[in-house]
């Protein structure tokens, strides 16, 4: 089961930095966060461009992922995801505020090695992410059904 | 098992206040993982001109534990009928409130969750029992148990 969180920072004149970064645990797990929507405040002055932009730590890209201006462009819908990298908001143009919405999730899975035996058991509250893994499963699987089969 | 449901609430001067918490289901369920997702906020005709109108969301964050309260919608008659947040709110509860304005504004979205039945939980372990795997029959077209009694043939 993943873990999902609802994610909102605002950005505004005095507070135009909002960092966002994944914490780093024993094991590998994929931690991602989605932004949904970023919205103008209706305290925003009138026809004032407000720019929100991304810089990621992975490949250190940096670009606007907003433009909103009062009376023109309330809010718009990114649905940009960064997957594991650290991510900074930043409010380059306008005084805001600026709203920004999405969700945070991070994958509920261990790192197995491949080369392990089929005999093994899964744990139990495994999640089914990737498709080596749904491969692997679903002979497990087969063989156990197999085997009940012929016992019948 | 899945199951999903229509959210629709409507938030006026009068009731500006709308509260989702965790969805009542069956007895014999278990509620594993739910969220709501609200994909449309819109203003009514009757909406006054010259007002903005701000829908606040109140949550609280599963990680960090801290109350966040944001405005997930502005909407103006004459600048900004409706918005499509499509924001999520995963596994809590989630207040909305017109913080500005007088509506009346439509949020509407939809609810969904990952529901376990009761027994499933003992009916796996056992499946994953190596010993005792002759005794087993999994059946795949049995209905759901409601009664509480066991598939395990002996």
């Amino acid at each position: 089961m993943a873990e999902e969180s609802f994610y909102g920072v605002t950005l505004t004149a005095e507070e135009n930095t909002e960092t966002w970064d994944f914490v780093d645990e024993d094991y590998s797990r994929g931690q991602k966060l989605v932004i949904k929507q970023v919205l103008l405040g209706a305290e925003a002055k009138d026809n004032e461009f407000n720019v929100v932009e991304v810089t990621t730590g992975k490949d250190s890209i940096q670009i606007p992922i907003a433009v909103l201006k009062a009376g023109e462009t309330r809010a718009v819908n990114p649905d940009v995801e960064f997957y594991e990298t650290k991510v900074t908001f930043k409010l380059i143009k306008g005084s805001g505020p600026v709203y920004i919405h999405g969700q945070t999730i991070k994958d509920d899975v261990e790192v197995v090695d491949m080369e392990e035996e089929d005999d093994e058991d899964e744990p139990e509250d495994e999640e089914i992410e990737n498709p080596k893994k749904r491969a692997k499963i679903e002979q497990n699987a087969d063989g156990k059904n197999a085997k009940n089969q012929k016992k019948k | 098992m899945e199951s999903e449901s229509f959210y629709g609430v409507t938030l006026s001067e009068k009731e500006p206040i709308a509260q989702f918490a965790v969805p009542e289901v069956a007895e014999e369920y278990l509620v594993h993982s739910y969220k709501l997702i609200i994909k449309q906020i819109s203003l009514g005709p009757e909406a006054k001109s010259g007002e903005f109108n701000v829908i606040q969301a109140e949550t609280q964050e599963n990680e960090s534990k801290k109350i966040v309260k944001i405005p997930i919608a502005v909407l103006k008659v004459g600048e900004t009928r409706s918005l499509r947040p499509n924001v999520e709110f995963p596994n809590g509860s989630v207040t909305f409130k017109l913080v500005q304005g007088t509506g009346p504004v439509y949020v509407c979205g939809k609810s969904e969750m990952n529901l376990g039945e009761y027994e499933d939980v003992n009916m796996y372990e056992e499946y994953s029992d190596e010993e005792d795997e002759s005794e087993l029959e999994l059946d795949e077209e049995a209905s759901p148990q409601t009664n509480g009694k066991s598939n395990k043939k002996k």
